[in-house]
């Protein structure tokens, strides 16, 4: 027990003013209240290096025949600008590489922020000769392995003093000469060297030259090609795209070999320099197409692009339209089609899904297990797709148009069906179907977030459960849980995630509209969104060719698929470069004759 | 110039067809019993040859001047001036068209299904409905008909077909109706039924040619001609002579009257969807081809901020009809002197032309 004195003294110590902790952590209110530039010389907003051209060695170059060399100078600490010495020199992510190993050594150092920063390793070692010698790269990004055996190695047994003509830049003869690496790259300037660090190459220095060399050794941890998530096939490839961009690149390329399959890779980003590479069939693909993509891509400045979400709204036609504009997919076989129909492929770093463009409505439909099965199977398979899209927009909206307006128009026994149902139900039915509609969509929602094997399940207990125990406590009626569970199904049933999206947003404006109008609302509904569809175009393509407007051959695939035989053009609205996918008559062997003796 | 971009025939066909068939939706049908009787279905056939013929005076027109829409033909046919006031009263017709076809609507729609609800209201949201694709322009108006032509020609169909068992083959006679001579002379007037295909001249600089104007423009009024004269036909056997001028939404009641066991009965959901969707892509193309030729006349780029203004306007004529049989007599009015506005006007544009000699560019 404690004693009264202590007590009063606790009660007071509650009550009685305590100034407040000044210890706790703020951030400046301004930007300029911390400088940023070091005291060393650099800046690190400009990542400029500004030094004195006093060698610490005491040595300057001089140009002799080609190559650089060194000569003492003075070190009495006095400038002689005259001399060249002791002259101001700024160093900037667009200079060239500077001919001295200290000076790109702190270069590295500072832009690197070496030794805070512990990924970054750079490797001092000497040539045989003497030369000094460097190689910078990021920890746990390459093969090391392979850099000693193939970079350090060869290096330090090498005399390249003696071995070197005078005749050659030092550089090119040992890529040419002395390194078994087999991808390799000179670079100039301190953007493109810092451009290939960070993307995971190794870079190599040697002192008194004005280059570097890039060498590939990529050897980072990466996930291996697995079956894709969110497309899943019965009768198709079961190979999925991964995180990464060389990788998903591979993946694509075995399956449409050819020479004229071309690969462009651009950095995006202006702090973490993001990688996209776009794809596509050089002579099949329209070129303005092309263009117009590269065009979109290359005038992108942003700070950070990460995944193919952030790509696809910085170069979609109209970020506000709800229906998507690319096609993304996983599937590097539901991807190659596209190439070869004349559609250009964006593959970002860091995501498994890879973009294709031009898109239309249409070809969301598809799926790539629809060139593997027979055309008839197909052509089903996508007109339940499209059956199923119009199902999950449009099955609430009526369901409340008729229940709130229309009721004339419900067959007598179906009418008492829904009237018996109802009987008690505390809901006018707009509340009732808002009240279904976002539980399921938040069971779809936990569904997905609850980790592991426990997602699906919750989302069919939760399913099961909840309807169950709203028809049992008379808040909804058991009719609208089959128009939900309907809806749901036809949701489901679209092949296209992000298809998926835009009808289950636009399922709520016609409930809404239904609620207001009934059949008129929706009819408006219908064409307000037809009018904005008919409207958009996806990278110069209207969104609902080859149909509105007619833009198609009758001899290429479209809501019907045809058998592969017929389909001898590429869709007319890419305006491909070569129109004709296969001659007129593809089976050679309806024109021959089978072997004598087989003949009926 | 206006950047109307570029529409296919299949498109132009699709919407001028709309357009015109929109009216058998309606109250049309009934007032045609009313004056040839059971003649009815033939009479439309009679204004469908005139319109033809009318359409051929719009095409020479049009081919006399090469690269010009009819706005511009009639300022150079007739002078600056006149021809802008002739344009204007062409618009002003259409205008005043999109207007009734709202309210018989609306009036239509507060009749059978939303009794309670204020006809400014519905007239707001079938505003709404037509103001995006006119907001977007003509490719919207004419690739929303595409998108949504065959769904209109197969509900239409449908209804009347599944009607079948209701049909009675003598309901069609007398054969002559009133009287030939009343059917052929009502056919001739109400030609203005199919006077929609004027638009076509209005549109001509987004139709690819001459040849497809023609090709569009008599395809148009054939096929129109024989989907209103099917429609009148199942009309009049539907009912006999005395009931068809009753009806105050004909095709409604047909549709409305269908059995077929005890689930598939009464098909006015399909009507409904048919029906609005037919006029809010007739009141679309009305509405810019009205705010089109305004803007052409004074001589203005751009006629999207004029939609605005044109709307209330259009909001305005379709309130200020005061009860329903106002309307019924503004609409047999439009439908009986039509022809002067959607005919004659471009007729008078041609004789001008012709006899001041008058061709190509000027």
């Amino acid at each position: 027990m404690a004693k009264p004195q202590e007590r009063l003294k606790e009660i007071f110590s509650r009550i009685s003013y305590k100034p407040p902790k000044t210890d706790k952590f703020v951030l400046p209110e301004k930007s300029d209240e911390g400088s940023t530039k070091s005291e060393t010389g650099f800046d690190n907003k400009r990542n400029e290096y500004v030094f004195d051209d006093l060698w610490e060695e005491g040595f300057r170059s001089t140009k002799k025949g080609g190559i650089r060399v060194k000569k003492p100078v003075k070190l009495d600490g006095a400038r002689n600008e005259e001399a060249g010495v002791g002259k101001v020199q700024r160093l900037t992510l667009s200079s060239d590489i500077y001919p001295d190993i200290t000076i790109n050594v702190n270069y590295f150092e500072k832009l690197f922020n070496l030794p805070k920063n512990q990924n970054v390793v750079i490797r001092r070692f000497r040539l045989r000769d003497g030369t000094g010698a460097f190689i910078i790269f990021l920890e746990g990004m390459i093969e090391k392995r392979l850099v000693d055996e193939t970079v350090i190695k060869p290096l330090m047994q090498l005399n390249l003093a003696l071995v070197c003509p005078e005749h050659m830049d030092r550089m090119d003869y040992v890529n040419e000469n002395v390194l078994t690496a087999d991808n390799t790259k000179i670079v100039r300037k301190y953007k493109d060297a810092v451009n290939r660090i960070v993307n995971g190459e190794t870079l190599l220095y040697i002192d008194r030259g004005n280059s570097m060399l890039a060498v590939n050794f990529k050897g980072y941890q990466k996930r291996s090609v697995e079956r894709p998530v969110t497309e899943n096939v019965i009768r198709g490839s079961q190979e999925g795209f991964t995180e990464d961009l060389e990788t998903n690149i591979t993946l694509i390329r075995p399956i449409i070999k050819n020479k004229d399959l071309i690969i462009e890779i651009f950095t995006l980003g202006r702090t973490n320099q993001g990688q996209v590479a776009i794809m596509y069939l050089d002579g099949i693909v329209n070129p303005a197409i092309v263009d117009e993509v590269k065009r979109r891509i290359q005038s992108i400045d942003v700070d950070f692009i990460y995944g193919s979400g952030v790509v696809e709204e910085l170069i979609e036609d109209n970020t506000f339209m709800l229906f998507p504009q690319v096609m993304i997919t996983e599937r590097p076989d539901r991807t190659a089609p596209c190439i070869m129909e004349g559609k250009v492929v964006v593959l970002v770093n860091g995501t498994p899904f890879v973009m294709t463009m031009p898109v239309t409505f249409l070809s969301l439909f598809n799926t790539s297990e629809d060139s593997n099965n027979r055309w008839y199977y197909s052509t089903l398979m996508r007109l339940i797709r499209l059956f199923g899209f119009f199902t999950a927009v449009f099955v609430p909206g009526l369901y409340v148009s008729l229940v709130n307006y229309h009721q004339q128009s419900i067959p007598a026994g179906l009418l008492f069906s829904i009237a018996r149902n109802r009987e008690g139900i505390p809901f006018p039915t707009i509340v009732e179907v808002l009240l279904m509609e976002v539980s399921f969509e938040l069971i779809q929602e936990a569904g997905i977030r609850i980790p592991g094997l426990i997602g699906p399940t919750l989302g069919i207990i939760g399913a099961l459960i909840l309807g169950q125990a709203a028809v049992t406590a008379k808040i909804v009626s058991p009719i609208l849980i089959i128009v939900v569970a309907i809806t749901g199904l036809g949701s489901f049933s679209i092949s296209n995630y992000e298809l998926n999206f835009s009808a289950r947003i636009i399922r709520f404006f016609f409930i809404a509209l239904a609620a207001i109008m009934g059949f008129f609302g929706i009819a408006m509904g219908i064409i307000i969104i037809s009018s904005l569809m008919v409207s958009m175009k996806s990278f110069g393509v209207p969104y609902l060719a080859p149909n509105w407007p007619r833009t198609g051959s009758r001899k290429s695939d479209n809501i019907i698929k045809k058998p592969a035989w017929r389909q001898e053009e590429r869709p007319e609205y890419m305006q491909p470069m070569d129109k004709k996918r296969q001659p007129d008559i593809s089976r050679g062997w309806v024109k021959g004759k089978p072997s004598e003796g087989n003949r009926e | 110039m206006i950047k109307e971009g570029k529409i296919g025939p299949y498109e132009a066909s699709g919407l001028i067809i709309i357009t015109i068939i929109t009216k058998v939706f309606l109250s049309s049908p009934r007032a045609l019993a009313d004056y040839v009787g059971t003649a009815s279905w033939y009479t439309s056939i009679i204004s469908a040859l005139t319109a033809a013929l009318g359409f051929g005076f719009i095409y020479f027109l049009i081919k006399r001047f090469p690269g010009k829409d009819l706005v511009h033909i009639l300022q150079l046919a007739l002078g600056r001036l006149p021809g802008g006031i002739f344009s204007l009263a062409l618009g002003g017709y259409l205008l005043f068209n999109a207007a009734l076809i709202s309210r018989e609507l609306i009036e239509a729609l507060k009749i059978f299904q939303y009794p309670l609800t204020p006809p400014d209201f519905i007239l707001l949201f079938l505003g709404l409905g037509a103001f995006f694709p006119v907001y977007l322009g003509l490719e919207s108006i004419s690739r929303v008909a595409g998108l949504w032509f065959y769904l209109i020609i197969f509900g239409l169909l449908s209804l009347l077909l599944l009607a079948i068992p209701l049909y009675d083959v003598s309901n069609l006679f007398p054969i002559l109706g009133y009287g030939i001579k009343r059917s052929v002379g009502h056919g001739i007037v109400r030609s203005s039924a199919y006077g929609e295909v004027v638009i076509l001249a209005l549109l001509i600089n987004s139709l690819q040619g001459h040849g497809h104007f023609k090709r569009i423009g008599l395809y148009s009024i054939a096929i129109s001609g024989a989907l209103i004269s099917f429609s009148l036909l199942c009309y009049t056997m539907f009912e006999n002579y005395p009931v068809l001028k009753e009806n105050t939404i004909p095709i409604l009641s047909v549709a409305r009257e269908i059995v077929y066991g005890r689930f598939f009965t009464r098909f006015e959901a399909v009507y409904i969807f048919v029906w609005t969707l037919s006029s809010a892509v007739a009141i679309a193309i009305y509405l810019y081809s009205t705010i089109t030729i305004f803007s052409k006349v004074i001589n203005v780029d751009d006629y999207r901020p004029l939609i605005l203004p044109f709307f209330i306007t259009y909001y305005s004529i379709s309130m200020f009809i005061p009860d329903f049989s106002s309307l019924m007599l503004l609409v047999e009015w439009s439908r009986e002197y039509g022809s002067l506005f959607l005919f004659g006007i471009p007729l008078i544009g041609f004789i001008f032309s012709l006899v001041r000699g008058i061709k190509g560019g000027g």
